[in-house]
């Protein structure tokens, strides 16, 4: 993985020193709230319902072990025992005490960590594939594309202050993990048309979720990578010139794609891109050279691919066929898997851990892999690098420490934002939602049998819990003070990228609980065969069987 | 009947607090002052308002009476009120409105 040099470890230090002024000058009334709050932000430090929340940068989603054990130290010591796993592969604090903050930013910086830009209207963090490296299906790794894009965006002086925030995720892999059209830049690593065994990248823009869904177009199939950085600056500088600024719920570059046309807007991000294409911002060789060393192939053992390796202790114990069924994915090298760490117990709120939990998780990644440990914009966890011999130990340890729910893309592996429980945005609680829905469905014990399900929840409109993109999504939503939820089915955030439609009318939370019942149950009784997923079967017969289930005739 | 109370956050932590009829502040709901209208509680909430070393965003809220004290009549001010129950008690925590707000309510009072 990436390290810092002495110059991305100098600016950590200076920046966690700067704060501690900032703070200090606060405590002391020596500036105001509104003084303060622009100085809070840009260190990824938000007022929430209850607490500040301070929410730390995550590159790409990769943590070494090192990285994990201190964000275990800093639950334990500044917060309250636990940390929060973001859909955008970050990791937030809900409690920390404003004086403490300078120190969580000293920690952090030791591990080569910090909260710069997590927050504010500026290029925030990169997101990816979490099998990046890994994945039997990647065309070229998207990590030191990722990690070029967050040096060039760390303090870009011109994109500190755009009209609204914006985020690119970066794909390397024939099947989208990182949701490309629903961010304002989408980057797909595609074959070149020029040969020479370098990747290409097809540019989508105008993708997001929020108020005003909507799909990223692509602008350009086949970008040299040489152009990447100039090219995406390009399409910043449009858009930091045309993007509303007078409404900032019209301020993201998705409202400016689609006023303009994704053609005009195309044409001027050329125009633009003609100017600066031959500029410093072309990538030569060397300098992506410099940064893919940080992430050549780890040293594997060479290993046969045995399948029988595992028959023997999943024909023994059941539940641990059931885990690798559902939570080890395929591994581009032979006699190794990524493993997913499921977040979704069903007794903490999704994407939580302990810090027991983090610390167990740190040690387990150096014992039975290679140190690393990736975020996954679902709220998990990865492993990378699992030998299959040694999997079936893996999974005893994880299952003493609650981390071995096999559950991955069923719809209990849900994603859900903090909601009204803590973010002073929400309309509606989220979290004992999914609890709830956790609890009813695996009562039902029709989990497995359901197959994948993504299930999504926000607790308002701003859409942090991705549910437009669920195969049922829930948006909370406030009718007369109270928590309402809305129930909308056929999102997807993969290659079939598509936008939920809302069913009818909202139900209360257990109304919602019922109708969630009452969708699944549908689904069961009109799949075709076991296979066909929910989506899939969804989309075949359209959404009249789900209302007429939930609603009868009057949606 | 409604009434309405002036509360905002701590600047040190964060924390929900309410204004009490001595201009201390209090994580108290039911210490917090009430009073009958919005005009009624703007003098205090001007002064809240120069209060902004110690408390960010304060602004008025609408409560009703309940057995235990005022009730927030908003879902949202109800759950600042007692904290993010569901998720501290799966982690094992108390909600704000035990253990919580007595350790509060002692730093400030002590």
């Amino acid at each position: 993985m990436y390290r810092y040099d002495a110059h991305d470890q100098a600016i950590v230090q200076q920046r966690a020193r700067q704060f501690r002024g900032q703070v200090q000058r606060r405590l002391s009334g020596e500036i105001t709230e509104d003084e303060f709050k622009p100085l809070r932000l840009q260190n990824g430090l938000y007022m929430q319902l209850h607490a500040y929340m301070l929410r730390v940068a995550v590159p790409y989603g990769l943590l070494s072990s090192a990285q994990v054990r201190q964000l275990a130290h800093i639950a334990r010591t500044y917060d309250r025992g636990y940390a929060h796993f973001t859909t955008r592969q970050n990791v937030q604090y809900n409690w920390p005490a404003l004086d403490d903050v300078p120190s969580i930013l000293d920690d952090l910086a030791a591990v080569e960590m910090h909260a710069i830009q997590t927050s504010g209207n500026c290029i925030r963090n990169i997101t990816s594939d979490p099998f990046a490296g890994v994945a039997a299906d990647e065309i070229a790794d998207p990590r030191p594309y990722c990690e070029l894009l967050r040096q060039w965006s760390t303090f870009h002086p011109e994109f500190a202050f755009l009209p609204r925030k914006f985020k690119i995720a970066v794909t390397g892999a024939k099947h989208d993990r990182a949701a490309v059209a629903f961010h304002d830049i989408g980057l797909r690593l595609v074959a070149s048309p020029e040969g020479g065994g370098r990747p290409a990248v097809q540019v989508l823009v105008g993708g997001g979720l929020g108020r005003t869904p909507m799909i990223g177009a692509v602008i350009r199939e086949a970008l040299p990578e040489r152009d990447l950085l100039s090219y995406v600056e390009a399409i910043v500088r449009v858009y930091n010139r045309h993007g509303r600024r007078d409404n900032k719920y019209k301020a993201r570059i998705k409202i400016l794609v689609d006023a303009m046309g994704p053609e005009a807007f195309a044409a001027e991000v050329e125009a633009e891109w003609a100017q600066i294409k031959d500029s410093t911002l072309r990538v030569d060789g060397d300098e992506l050279a410099r940064i893919a060393r940080f992430f050549t192939t780890p040293a594997y053992r060479t290993l046969d691919e045995d399948p029988a390796a595992l028959e023997a202790p999943m024909l023994m114990d059941p539940e641990f066929r059931r885990w690798v069924e559902v939570n080890v994915a395929e591994h581009r090298q032979p006699g190794y898997r990524a493993v997913v760490l499921s977040l979704k117990t069903g007794e903490l709120p999704p994407g939580d851990v302990t810090h027991h939990q983090l610390d167990a998780i740190a040690d387990l990644a150096d014992d039975f892999g290679l140190g690393e440990v990736v975020v996954t914009h679902r709220q998990n966890l990865v492993f990378p690098d699992v030998e299959v011999s040694r999997l079936h130990g893996l999974w005893r340890a994880l299952r003493k420490h609650g981390l071995a729910t096999p559950n991955v893309d069923t719809i209990t592996d849900i994603i859900c934002c903090p909601g009204l429980d803590y973010c002073t945005l929400a309309n509606a609680r989220s979290i004992p939602i999914a609890q709830a829905i956790t609890r009813r469905l695996d009562a039902l014990d029709a989990v497995h049998d359901v197959g994948e399900l993504h299930l999504n929840i926000s607790g308002c409109i701003n859409a942090c819990g991705h549910h437009h993109i669920g195969h049922i999504g829930v948006l909370g939503i406030n009718k007369s003070g109270e928590e309402y939820y809305q129930l909308m089915i056929g999102g997807s955030n993969a290659d079939d990228a598509s936008i939920g439609k809302v069913l009818g009318r909202a139900f209360d939370a257990d109304g919602l609980i019922d109708a969630v019942e009452t969708v699944v149950k549908t689904y069961l009784g009109l799949r075709e065969h076991e296979d066909e997923r929910f989506l899939d079967a969804a989309r075949r017969v359209g959404p009249e069987p789900f209302k007429e289930a939930l609603y009868g005739t009057h949606p | 009947m409604a009434s309405f109370v002036i509360t905002a956050n701590r600047v040190a932590d964060g924390g929900v607090v309410y204004l009490d009829a001595d201009r201390a502040w209090t994580t108290r709901l039911a210490a917090a002052a009430a009073h009958p209208s919005p005009k009624a509680a703007e003098p205090e909430l001007a002064w809240a308002r120069t209060q902004e070393a110690v408390i960010c965003d304060p602004h008025s809220i609408k409560v009703d009476a309940g057995p235990d004290g005022p009730r927030p009549l908003d879902t949202k001010q109800r759950i600042r009120a007692e904290g993010p129950v569901s998720t501290l008690r799966s982690l094992g925590f108390l909600p704000m409105t035990d253990v919580d707000a007595a350790i509060h309510r002692a730093e400030l009072e002590g």
